[in-house]
């Protein structure tokens, strides 16, 4: 994969890949985490929560937050008519 | 500071005010604040613990809160442009918690960029100073917040530790900084970083204040999914500073992979401390020492990289001016208002996320992360608590830009407690030549805060530097 494409998948334009730091600094961080391959880590389970819980399940009910549309949308770059706003998309 | 004395509420916040006032220019602990608004708080609460409202130790006590964490009507920018002007429309759980025991919230303190960093240089905002030395970093994440304690720009402060941004800013500031068990303080309104590791902790002035300060804070809440209920909690109630018997290892190669000479004879001089305090102090093979640092931060820019989508320019957070089309204003938006060291991180997780790289590097992370566990559970069946440095040297200068992997690399004996979502505490124990503080962290086993409590208050009672009392 190119720099390009990482930049891209990453929501963020293709000339920010470009500079030629950038790239040195993507290259060398992943060849320190190349150091992993040293570690035979054939059977192992992988951990993805270092504290085990059970999921934690509720019913789906609505419950009011103390706030609506006006404090959410206040934060919106563009809003119009209790709606957000943005670029033509079709 | 002991909360248990104070007599008058207010002057206490006067005090604080007034230090605001006389060295906020200088230090820069704050992104937002606001004196009058902070007075009003004052007057009020103070009127409602005459009316008995408010019985808590923290009734009226100044404390600082990460900008990281969500304060409903103040502005909350995580150090970034991306949120400069976000305003959050609810409070963070523990911010919630902090309201209702009658605490004084001062302001937001400053913090690297989304907490990607451990000098707080990379916030938008710029630098924090550290009150020991001003041409040097405060530490970070959580640089503001260490600063304002050490300064007495507040009490006491929230921070968040998700690598040790809590207790590296600790140890270079002279303050307690103390993370606990994942999971047992809500994050519900932390802005995420990499939420398998993301813990809200504290910053005091004393051990006993980290311990009343965690009574308040932990708590299951059905609104953050991975909370839970503490087994042991009482902290404050159980907190002596007994060592007797205790069994403190010390992990030789962890200390061998390098730390600065004043460190390491500040390591040496807490281990004799302790021991001549009755502990039982053993130096011992952790192993792994060299896969700590590269799992722990190719799993944080993993999940950094799937937190940080949402910020996409659209519902919050900053907009590129006169988008062309829908994924230009998405990418424009990114670029133009994330910094240097959050596009490295997002682009680096995304690439180990991405399809045909994922075993390669973030399953097999995940996997020495299980290792790493093992590890430590191993050294837990032997050791009540482990003994390192906080950081591998005191606080580094301003301005000096080394490469991102030195960076990360100091951060060694911090990842394998967020690796592994045990607890872990640091102490300020000694000085340098220079007079910078230095840090000894205290880590034990998922839900012993308790022990590890008590060993810090020993090494508290023990230290012949001077840091507050």
């Amino acid at each position: 994969m190119t720099a390009k494409e990482i930049a891209k998948l990453a929501g963020l334009p293709e000339s920010e890949a470009e500079r030629s730091e950038v790239r040195e600094d993507l290259e060398k961080i992943l060849r320190y985490f190349s150091k992993l391959e040293d570690l035979d880590t054939g059977d192992i389970e992988p951990l993805v929560q270092p504290v085990y819980r059970e999921n934690a399940l509720r019913e789906d009910e609505v419950k009011d937050p103390g706030f609506g549309t006006k404090e959410v949308l206040f934060n919106a770059p563009d809003a119009k008519d209790d709606m957000i706003r943005v670029p033509r998309t079709i | 500071m002991n909360m248990n004395e104070k007599t008058d509420m207010n002057p206490l916040a006067e005090q604080v005010l007034d230090r605001i006032r006389r060295q906020e220019d200088l230090l820069r602990c704050y992104i937002s604040y606001d004196i009058e608004a902070v007075r009003k708080q004052a007057a009020s609460v103070e009127k409602k613990i005459k009316d008995g409202e408010f019985r808590s130790p923290f009734a009226g006590i100044p404390y600082a809160v990460k900008d990281n964490l969500c304060t409903a009507g103040i502005r909350t920018t995580c150090g970034s442009k991306m949120l400069e002007h976000f305003v959050p429309a609810y409070d963070a759980a523990v911010v919630e918690k902090m309201k209702a025991a009658g605490a004084v919230l001062i302001g937001k303190t400053n913090m690297d960029e989304f907490a990607f960093g451990s000098s707080t240089e990379t916030s938008f905002f710029g630098p924090t100073r550290n009150p020991a030395d001003l041409s040097r970093t405060p530490g970070g994440s959580s640089g503001g917040s260490a600063a304002a304690v050490a300064s007495g720009e507040a009490v006491m402060a929230l921070g968040t530790d998700t690598g040790g941004s809590v207790r590296q800013p600790a140890s270079h500031c002279g303050v307690v900084g103390t993370k606990p068990t994942y999971g047992v303080i809500s994050r519900w309104g932390l802005i995420a970083y990499a939420s398998s590791m993301d813990t809200v902790g504290t910053l005091t002035r004393s051990v006993e204040d980290a311990a009343t300060l965690l009574d308040v804070l932990v708590g299951e809440d059905e609104r953050d999914s991975t909370s839970l209920p503490h087994p042991r909690p009482g902290f404050r109630e159980i907190l002596n500073s007994d060592v007797r018997s205790l069994r403190i290892g010390i992990p030789a190669d962890l200390i061998d992979a390098g730390v600065s000479d004043p460190v390491a004879s500040s390591l040496e001089t807490a281990a004799k401390a302790l021991k001549e305090a009755g502990a039982i102090v053993e130096r011992f093979e952790i192993g792994l020492a060299d896969y700590l640092v590269p799992t722990y931060y190719l799993i944080a820019m993993a999940e950094a990289s799937s937190n940080l989508e949402r910020f996409d320019g659209v519902k919050y957070g900053y907009r590129t001016a006169d988008p062309a089309s829908l994924s230009d204003l998405y990418q424009k938006s990114r670029a133009e208002a994330f910094g240097e060291e959050v596009k490295r991180r997002i682009m680096l997780g995304t690439y180990v996320l991405s399809s045909g790289f994922y075993d390669e590097y973030y399953l097999k992370a995940l996997k020495v992360r299980r290792l790493i566990k093992e590890t430590y559970d191993r050294a837990f069946c032997k050791f009540d608590c482990i003994l390192t440095p906080t950081a591998p040297t005191t606080s580094p200068l301003l301005g000096e830009k080394p490469d991102p992997i030195s960076v990360y690399e100091s951060d060694l004996f911090t990842v394998s407690a967020n690796l592994t979502g045990c607890p872990a505490i640091s102490v300020p124990w000694s000085r340098d030549e220079k007079g910078l503080p230095i840090g000894i962290q205290l880590m034990a086993d998922v839900f012993c805060e308790g022990t590890m409590l008590r060993a810090a208050n020993a090494l508290e009672t023990l230290r012949e530097v001077r840091f507050y009392e």
